[in-house]
């Protein structure tokens, strides 16, 4: 059993004291002796590591202000390693594991093994014919129904004896068991729903919040998940994912922020949406899913967080007991971090001819975190963002109404490993205010690329993201999320090293990275119109799509 | 060990077709082997008691001379300090003539800023680091901000400032206009701003249950009358939790609200919202849209206290039954969820809320009213299982963390008195959910959720939706509209 060092960030006084707490119910305040306010700006992280024999790492944050635990494991898989065709497949993996394993969710799985064997042969005999006839099934049409499976007599037909051997395991199967007994033994999750997990570029992660007595049940139902998920109600999860999808289509915003992203690089997967291309949904299949679970479930590939009134001392056995028992498996392909790739010739830019609100997007191609400039963004980001930022003042000086903000979302996440990027997004009033708007944004470049920071500015960036830290300390779900995300696209202690680089961080500091990346070849400008000039003419949300038949097709 | 038996029964009997690594029964498709344990059932494993003691509401009251209450609650291991105002204000607070003036007033108070400040409202925040944060219901509002320590006063001074000196600025209240009431476009069941729960909202109760309908004005008199109740050093309660020393927080709340006046006027609030006469149990409404999106329910007037544990144990479990039936066995829809009222006297609105794509529409409807009417179906009880399940997350899972933190625990005690007069119910919830039985939820179910009584409203694309016909649940529109209104 290696121990690996803790290692304490403690640039000032401890926040976290291992020291127990009580609460007075006579006097509604926590009682302890006194310690020194927190210094806001540094990291404060006392985060402890521990590697079990089989590569499985934990992290211990204690944090006895309440006592429960948020515990967030994490998997080295995203959708990033998704061969074309199946994007959105981890994602949707996400959902079935979530199906229950070998010993939970099943009322009995001598029955349904029979069934699930049936699943898996009938599936192999899908994907042959569909390999077969695979020209059949080939999308002709330019303009084209994302919803509009193709398929063929015998894929329908195999498509339907699958769903029908699920309505027979369904039978034997007990709904929402793990999630339930997270309810009942007071776990909540980072988002209501009923599988506690999220799925990005990088990362698939399973979250729980529970009372500290209650720790012991998600060591028991996540090392059971990671080692024996059996994917059960796959054909409705698929079309549960899909509604997922789905409503993110529905909001046109979504659709020109997709747009962006897919003009943002040539080739980085970065860049491409995570829940997948609805046409995928009709190429997803269990054999490519349960080969990315067989690969990249095993420990090796697995960290777990715990923040909150626990220690490493509780937690070791625990992780022993569960995470312990199982194997290490051959070390599974990261994906392939490579620099993103601008389009050549210069600056790329979108005129979006969807109605939407009047918007400018300034979007700068940054390093990943873990890179020695990605602090300064934060900084940079927090300077240029709110009506008192240096955008909103130049905004402001311009006349225009708009509203201005800065943010590093590529998709729905917004910090990488990989390659991201920097938005400088202003909101106007109205489409006349487009042209003067993108002016000012890009005066406001022209500003950092200079030096010509407004002290009070700065100042208040700097302030905004003590705020921010500190917002993250005292949530404990949020911070064993950011430590994991560090984590699993580094190492955590990428994590106090920004904090404390980018508290540090000068207005030469921001110049500098300023004038590496801020240049016109490293950027995409995308403006929307209430009213463009043309129509965007025939598109597929503008065809009569068909009823989304059960048979795929 | 039950579980552990299990498994190697089932690898006993399981022969394995899949690819096999090493050794070992595979599942079907699986490269590696079946991870054999011992390891408990999760229903087998026993925890310790729950050790969480709350913060003492009454201990950590505060009354001003000017009447300005405040819940502190001290923390000094907390890395922030989070200040908020619970303010009795929400359209069961209007009064005639004043319908629109709190979404009004709560406008002016977070952009405006203090009258005759000296620096606009979003400069101050800025120089915080920080923003409002605003949460309205139908009977209290509430604006919270979080600030480092170091910033704890000048903070409250901020927010005590707007609450006391409202901008009511004449020109920016001619100007407004009731808005839609509803976020468009629709994606996802979430959000106040769901127009078919809005949608059915008007057609139960209409105003103040919904909002007044679009651009609606409102008049000076009506912001200055309803800030003159609401706003009153009386009525507003502040919570200020985290990094603080009490004394200097008392002082400081003393000296702020130092000749800020009483309210006169009682506060208004509307006990029991009542239906409008009947409109027809279906209802739906043409909107281009990938998708269709229905809410399901009635109007409720005041919920006994007697009640209101017992109807969040039947939320519970009738969310859990409706998202089972549509999202996890048939796969319709994202969510199917069910709310109750947040209100003091528990008047509001029942609503179930889904959607999904337009084949899924008509089954969603059908499948989710089978549920309703299932939890009247005396062969099909609600379970003691279902009820402990509900407790414990009532209990562990929500009320716990509302409290457990010195942040968290200010706000929720500053909004239930706001909204209740006192914390006698926050207190006393735990109690009252473990009370609970499934015969009280059953006989909750026949009082309040009679499937007769209940209005749906279905909003999308209304031509695709009732063309569509599910290839596994072929259920139409029109088939379930008229199942719904005998056929007229």
């Amino acid at each position: 059993m290696r121990i690996l060092l803790a290692i304490a960030f403690l640039t000032s006084a401890a926040l976290l004291s291992p020291d127990a707490t009580s609460v007075s119910a006579d006097t509604g305040t926590k009682t302890e002796a006194p310690r020194p306010t927190v210094q806001a700006g540094s990291a404060n992280l006392d985060i402890q590591e521990h590697v079990l024999d089989n590569g499985f790492t934990l992290l211990v944050l204690e944090d006895r202000r309440m006592p429960r635990v948020a515990a967030n494991l994490w998997i080295r898989i995203g959708s990033m390693q998704e061969p074309t065709g199946l994007h959105g497949m981890t994602h949707f993996l996400e959902h079935v594991i979530h199906q229950g394993t070998t010993t939970v969710g099943t009322n009995d799985l001598s029955a349904e093994m029979p069934i699930l064997q049936d699943i898996h042969d009938t599936e192999q005999e899908l994907i042959a014919v569909r390999n077969r006839e695979r020209n059949q099934l080939r999308e002709r049409d330019v303009f084209f129904d994302e919803l509009a499976w193709p398929g063929t007599p015998e894929t329908d037909a195999l498509r339907e004896r699958l769903y029908k051997l699920e309505d027979q395991d369904n039978q034997y199967r007990d709904f929402w068991t793990s999630y339930n007994a997270y309810m009942g033994n007071g776990g909540y999750a980072r988002h209501a729903d009923p599988v506690p997990a999220s799925t990005e570029q990088d990362y698939m992660e399973i979250n729980m919040a529970l009372p500290k007595e209650n720790l012991e049940l998600f060591f028991r139902l996540e090392a059971d998940r990671m080692a024996n998920a059996i994917l059960r109600g796959w054909e409705a999860q698929r079309f549960t994912v899909l509604e997922q999808i789905l409503g993110g289509q529905g909001n046109p915003q979504t659709r020109f922020n997709q747009a962006i992203d897919g003009v943002t690089a040539l080739v980085h997967p970065v860049y491409r949406a995570d829940g997948g291309h609805l046409r995928d949904f009709g190429n997803f299949n269990r054999a490519a899913q349960q080969k990315i679970y067989d690969d990249y479930f095993v420990p090796n590939n697995a960290a777990l967080v715990l923040v909150g009134d626990v220690t490493m001392a509780e937690a070791v056995p625990l992780a022993e007991r569960y995470f312990g028992q199982l194997p290490r498996g051959p070390e599974p392909p990261a994906d392939l971090d490579v620099e993103a790739e601008p389009v050549p010739g210069g600056a790329i830019r979108l005129d979006w001819t969807e109605p939407l609100s009047p918007q400018v997007h300034v979007r700068y191609r940054i390093p990943g975190m873990g890179h020695p400039d990605r602090p300064v963004f934060d900084l940079i980001a927090a300077l240029v963002s709110g009506p008192h930022g240096i955008a909103g003042q130049r905004l402001a000086s311009g006349g225009t109404s708009a509203s201005v903000s800065a943010d590093f979302r590529v998709i729905h996440t917004s910090r990488f490993g990989s390659p991201g990027a920097f938005n400088l997004v202003a909101r106007a009033g109205a489409d006349g205010e487009l042209a003067a708007v993108e002016r000012s944004l890009l005066a406001t470049v022209d500003d950092l690329l200079n030096g010509r920071i407004d002290p009070g500015a700065l100042e208040r960036a700097h302030k905004r993201l003590r705020v921010e830290w500190a917002e993250f300390l005292a949530n404990p779900q949020e911070l064993a999320f950011l430590i994991g995300h560090h984590h699993t696209m580094n190492n955590w202690s990428v994590l106090p090293a920004l904090v404390e680089t980018r508290d540090a961080a000068t207005a030469e500091d921001v110049q500098r990275v300023a004038q590496t990346y801020f240049v016109p070849s490293n950027r995409v400008i995308a403006v929307a119109r209430a009213q463009p000039a043309e129509g965007s003419g025939p598109s597929w949300l503008d065809f009569v799509w068909s009823d989304l038949p059960a048979d795929g097709r | 060990m039950r579980a552990g038996v299990r498994c190697l029964v089932a690898v006993a009997v399981f022969i394995s077709t899949g690819c096999g690594g090493g050794g070992g029964d595979s599942l079907p498709g699986h490269s590696r082997p079946i991870l054999e344990h011992d390891w408990a059932d999760p229903s087998d494993l026993s925890f310790g008691a729950i050790g969480f003691t709350p913060p003492d509401p009454t201990a950590a009251q505060f009354e001003a001379p000017s009447g300005l209450r405040a819940y502190i609650v001290t923390d000094p291991s907390e890395p922030l300090v989070r200040l908020s105002a619970a303010i009795p204000l929400g359209r069961l607070r209007e009064g005639t003539g004043e319908a629109g003036a709190s979404a009004l007033l709560t406008r002016l108070l977070t952009t405006r800023g203090a009258a005759g400040a000296t620096r606009p409202l979003t400069l101050s925040l800025a120089e915080l680091g920080t923003t409002l944060s605003v949460e309205e219901t139908l009977d209290v509002t509430k604006i919270s901000l979080d600030v480092l320590p170091e910033d704890w006063r000048t903070g409250l001074e901020l927010l005590v400032q707007l609450l006391r000196n409202p901008d009511l600025d004449a020109s920016a209240v001619r100007q407004y206009r009731v808005g839609a009431g509803y976020s468009m476009p629709m994606s996802g069941t979430g959000g106040s701003g769901f127009r078919p729960k809005v949608e059915l909202a008007r057609v139960v109760a209409g105003y103040p249950l919904a909002p007044p309908d679009p651009g609606t004005t409102v008049s000076l008199v009506a912001i200055r009358g309803l800030a003159s109740r609401s706003l009153a050093a009386d009525r507003v309660v502040l919570g200020v939790g985290g990094a603080v020393s009490r004394s200097d927080v008392e002082d400081a709340i003393e000296s702020l609200s130092d000749g800020w006046s009483t309210g006169t006027a009682p506060v208004l609030g509307l006990n029991s919202i009542e239906p409008n006469d009947d409109e027809g149990r279906f209802h739906a409404i043409d909107v281009p849209s990938l998708e269709g999106w229905i809410a399901i329910g009635k109007v409720v007037g005041t919920v006994p206290s007697a009640d209101q544990a017992t109807l969040a144990v039947l939320r519970f479990i009738l969310a859990e039954r409706l998202n089972i039936a549509a999202r996890e066995m048939r796969g319709l829809a994202n969510r199917d969820e069910f709310e109750i009222p947040v209100t003091g006297s528990g008047t509001g609105l029942l609503t179930v809320r889904t959607g999904g794509r337009p084949e899924a529409v008509a089954p969603l409807v059908r499948f989710s009213l089978d549920e309703i009417e299932r939890l009247h179906d005396p062969s099909a009880p609600v379970t003691d299982v279902e009820i402990k399940r509900a407790q414990g997350w009532l209990v562990n899972a929500v009320w716990q963390p509302t409290l457990g933190l010195a942040t968290s625990a200010s706000v929720a005690v500053a909004v239930e008195h706001a909204r209740r007069g006192g914390t006698d119910r926050l207190m006393g919830w735990p109690r009252a959910v473990r009370a609970v039985t499934a015969a009280d939820v059953k006989a909750l179910a026949e009082r309040y959720l009679d499937p007769e009584t209940l209005v749906t409203v279905v909003v999308g694309p209304l031509a695709r939706i009732r063309e569509a016909r599910h290839p596994r649940w072929p259920i139409g529109l029109d088939e379930v509209a008229a199942s719904l209104t005998g056929g007229n």
